[in-house]
């Protein structure tokens, strides 16, 4: 499939040939794979478990597809609430809440990046996923649709029900909270 | 800066780093509050994605997938069609019609039938039944 002449397409558009042609779908995929995985690490305890819920993200998404309605939200949002959703699936079915445990970190790092700069990538994401398990869930959640999710507050409002004003003070408490837990790990080494 | 002007600020700020790949920070901002944004830019840069294992396999699934959903898609529209094609139906309905126009005009169009040279035709028989009544009655 060539896929340069889909680089300069809306992702509705896209969408909409998706459900022309399901053979499209895979354009989704390379557009979205990377941010929909981050959103899963941020929000799962463990590597499999992230590779697990992205999996199955996207058949649901592929399977959903002729459902996706580009007048009612953009794909983004259509797409992350489905991330969500199997998210707060997989918690429910565990009956307890685990963020983020430390089991897995050690494949953080890029393949393509030399040793040492693995490591230093690997300790970096090591000490930021630490830190986000001291934020509460949905805290957590916010941070993981902005930042990996890459929406803004209006479609995070939408998503979660809360106010665009609401959403916007969650996230900058939450940064800072993240920022200074980040400070005070460092200085304590 | 009031505290209302500041939260507008960072609500606006939150965005720009989403939909631009820089933010716009000056120095007329509070410290902290620049310190948050260049770290907030930093997470919007992070790809964990890197560890992921699924990635290539998980993209030859769904494109197995893909292309089974699109052949099956082609094989309901393509036999859906002759089934019930629509220059058939019309020829039938058309067939059918011109039967009963047909057979409509074989029943009015008859021929009277005629009657033979030891015959009485119904109309007499009735006309001389009415005849011999009233001779009955005088």
């Amino acid at each position: 499939m060539n896929h340069t002449k889909w680089i300069v397409l809306e992702d509705t558009t896209v969408a909409a040939c998706v459900v022309a042609d399901p053979n499209n779908f895979l354009v989704l995929y390379d557009r979205y794979f990377s941010r929909v995985y981050t959103y899963m690490r941020y929000r799962s305890p463990d590597v499999h478990t992230a590779d697990d819920l992205t999996a199955q993200t996207f058949e649901q998404a592929l399977a959903k597809i002729a459902s996706y309605d580009p007048q009612k939200a953009p794909f983004s949002a259509w797409l992350f609430t489905i991330a969500r959703n199997l998210v707060n699936d997989f918690f429910r079915r565990r009956k307890r809440i685990e963020w983020l445990p430390l089991d897995g970190m050690e494949n953080f790092a890029m393949q393509t990046d030399s040793p040492e700069k693995q490591a230093e990538l690997a300790d970096e994401q090591r000490r930021l996923l630490t830190a986000m398990k001291t934020l509460s869930a949905d805290k957590c959640d916010l941070l993981a649709l902005k930042f990996a999710g890459e929406m803004t507050n209006r479609e995070i409002a939408r998503i979660t029900g809360m106010s665009e004003q609401n959403v916007g003070v969650t996230l900058h408490r939450s940064i800072k909270k993240l920022r200074k837990c980040l400070k005070e790990e460092a200085d304590h080494e | 800066m009031s505290k209302r002007e500041l939260n507008a600020i960072v609500f606006y700020l939150l965005d720009a780093i989403i939909t631009n790949n820089d933010i716009p920070l000056t120095s007329s901002l509070p410290e902290e509050i620049q310190e948050d944004f260049q770290f907030a830019a930093e997470l919007k840069n992070i790809d964990l994605s890197g560890e992921s294992r699924i990635r290539q396999k998980l993209r030859n699934q769904l494109q197995k997938q893909t292309a089974m959903q699109a052949l099956a898609d082609q094989m309901f529209t393509g036999n859906a069609k002759p089934a019930r094609s629509t220059g058939a139906a019309v020829l039938s309905v058309g067939l059918g019609a011109a039967a009963v126009v047909m057979a409509a005009l074989l029943i009015f169009l008859r021929p009277p039938k005629t009657t033979g040279a030891g015959e009485t035709a119904p109309e007499e028989r009735q006309e001389i039944t009415a005849v011999e009544m009233v001779s009955q009655v005088s």
